[in-house]
């Protein structure tokens, strides 16, 4: 979106226009090395979020395996 | 958990980024095989895991306390190395307008800025793990299938996509 060229350029527009300049420049970085999977931290909070799931009287509207995307490889 | 042997080499080779659909992470939650092999595939490939801010909002829907958006973002959080950012879609329209021609069919937003995310970054070996075989439109590429084994025995089929550049072409030629 463009902004109305007729505001004056305060300096949190400079900012922000800095900020937008580097995430239109983005690429994934190479530099940073990939974290390793902790496999037992990812059990170990599968399970807690299966329980959770069970539990009806925590969740009330929907479950982390009920939205519609999520599910879309049961029907396709 | 079934997937082609070429798949760890030709990876390892590309310092590539794969991008994680809401599916990874529910069938991860639910899979020991599956989150095993995708701690295996980064360990012996060096590939970086990313996503998007729509994935996370997927996968914490129907949260109804903090404390089970928490966890839920968090679960995601154990996987990715970054958070694409996708204001950059203001900057190609010519593809929004193309996708909305031969993806008419396809609402959701997710799926838009995941095929975004494939297209601007095109030149960084950038990849797209999903089991929605209907996410993205066929001038995508879908070089590896996989298959995980949920704890309970059902099965998941795994797409890994990329932009192919000349379908792209060849489909925007035959539109126009």
């Amino acid at each position: 979106m463009n902004r109305p060229t007729n505001l004056p350029k305060s300096e949190n527009d400079k900012l922000i226009e800095e900020f937008r300049l580097k995430v239109f420049t983005f690429k994934p970085s190479k530099s940073k090395k990939p974290k390793m999977l902790d496999i037992v931290d990812i059990q170990k909070k599968a399970k807690l979020l299966e329980e959770m799931d069970n539990n009806e009287d925590v969740v009330l509207e929907g479950s982390f395996h009920t939205t519609r995307r999520a599910e879309r490889h049961h029907t396709s | 958990m079934l997937y082609s042997k070429d798949l760890f080499t030709q990876l390892a080779e590309q310092n590539a980024t794969i991008l994680l659909d809401t599916n990874v992470f529910s069938t991860a939650a639910r899979s020991i095989d599956f989150s095993t092999f995708l701690s295996e595939l980064k360990a012996k490939t060096g590939v970086s895991f990313a996503t998007v801010q729509a994935v996370l909002f997927e996968t914490t829907q129907g949260s109804s306390t903090i404390e089970i958006y928490n966890q839920r973002a968090g679960f995601v959080s154990l996987f990715i190395d970054t958070m694409l950012p996708t204001q950059f879609i203001e900057k190609i329209p010519d593809f929004s307008v193309f996708m909305a021609k031969v993806n008419a069919l396809n609402k959701s937003f997710t799926d838009f800025q995941l095929a975004a995310c494939l297209y601007y970054y095109r030149h960084t070996n950038i990849y797209f793990l999903s089991s929605d075989q209907k996410a993205l439109p066929t001038f995508f590429d879908r070089p590896y299938i996989m298959t995980a084994v949920q704890n309970k025995g059902g099965l998941v089929n795994f797409g890994v996509y990329t932009f192919n550049e000349a379908n792209y072409a060849k489909a925007l030629k035959s539109t126009q």
